[in-house]
């Protein structure tokens, strides 16, 4: 009897192993283009987890500025429109962050309505603040955040920001 | 207080509703993480929870002689435990690094290799709450062994 009880209790954690292990297998291989090669990078959630905070480099006159968090969005020619609604139809507090986007592609015609867009298309913007780069090798999707002493503390790919504008956001209330 | 009370082995029948209850939790959770994009996640704290509730499973099981009762419970709570600073973000607080007391719940991210050193580990941690779910039943085995047979003559 005793016997029984531990072969039912081996063949479900065996079961269990080969369930987890199949959809871990699958979730690895079902990735996108835009996404970090080393998904523990991406959106960690907290400061600094790539490393020491380093000096933000300037990418407008007045951005970043002393004394002000800032929000620095990287995107693509297809993403830009989407964030771009996005930011517009959100209001506190990106009404009164300071913030701009960097963009790669032809420049959107509603540009610089809510934020300043720079064109990165040679990436020394994305590579001024060292975006990691995504899986297709091109241009990062995501943001960093600068903190009001003009250190860089977070930054990360994500391919749907414009989705996430609540995480941001509770990114940009974190960063001191 | 007999032994034999004690290693009485849970009914079979109650097993399934906890299968079920398990895995409707576990794709709850799943599906939540999926919806934040953010499955990478899941998996590293459920393997990570779900090693510690292990260990602690092993100990037990080792004390009574058997399986533990509810042995996917224990699991659930460990993964609960180390996915509990993602509640507080979907709150919309940041993680912070004392938030490492759950679980490693930052740092965990970070093994080499990733959600497959966990998967290994959490391997390991099953193989070693089997192993000592089996205690009583191996020594009871041994011992009967090592008894010498009574003497015939006499």
């Amino acid at each position: 009897m005793r016997s029984r009880v531990l072969f039912r209790s081996l063949a479900l954690w065996l079961g269990l192993a080969i369930v987890l292990g199949g959809a871990q297998w699958f979730a690895s291989h079902d990735r996108r283009p835009l996404d970090d090669p080393d998904l523990a990078f991406q959106r960690p959630g907290f400061l600094d987890a790539h490393g020491p905070p380093f000096p933000a480099p300037p990418v407008a006159p007045g951005l970043p500025k002393l004394g002000e968090r800032f929000i620095l969005f990287f995107v693509r020619e297809e993403q830009a429109t989407a964030l771009h609604d996005a930011l517009m139809n959100r209001t506190h507090p990106f009404d009164t962050v300071s913030m701009a986007i960097a963009f790669v592609g032809p420049k959107p015609g509603h540009q610089d309505v809510v934020a300043p867009f720079l064109d990165d298309a040679g990436g020394e913007i994305a590579a001024s603040y060292r975006m990691r780069r995504p899986r297709d090798g091109g241009p990062p999707v995501g943001y960093a955040i600068v903190d009001s002493t003009g250190f860089v503390r977070y930054r990360t790919l994500d391919p749907t920001v414009w989705k996430r504008l609540d995480e941001v956001q509770t990114m940009w209330v974190a960063t001191p | 207080m007999g032994g034999d009370t004690v290693s009485q082995p849970p009914k079979p029948s109650s097993a399934l509703p906890g299968i079920l209850a398990f895995a409707a939790v576990e794709i709850a959770l799943y599906l939540t993480y999926f919806a934040h994009e953010a499955r990478f996640h899941w998996f590293t704290h459920f393997y990570v929870g779900g090693s510690v509730a292990l260990l602690i499973m092993a100990a037990v099981a080792r004390r009574i002689g058997r399986p533990v009762p509810w042995p996917l419970l224990w699991p659930l709570l460990g993964h609960i435990l180390a996915m509990f600073p993602d509640f507080l973000f979907q709150a919309g607080i940041a993680h912070r690094r004392w938030m490492d007391i759950f679980l490693a719940h930052l740092s965990s991210h970070f093994i080499p290799g990733r959600n497959w050193t966990w998967y290994a580990i959490w391997l390991t941690c099953i193989a070693i709450y089997l192993s000592s779910s089996n205690t009583r039943e191996r020594t009871e085995r041994e011992l009967s062994a090592d008894t010498p047979a009574l003497p015939l003559t006499g």
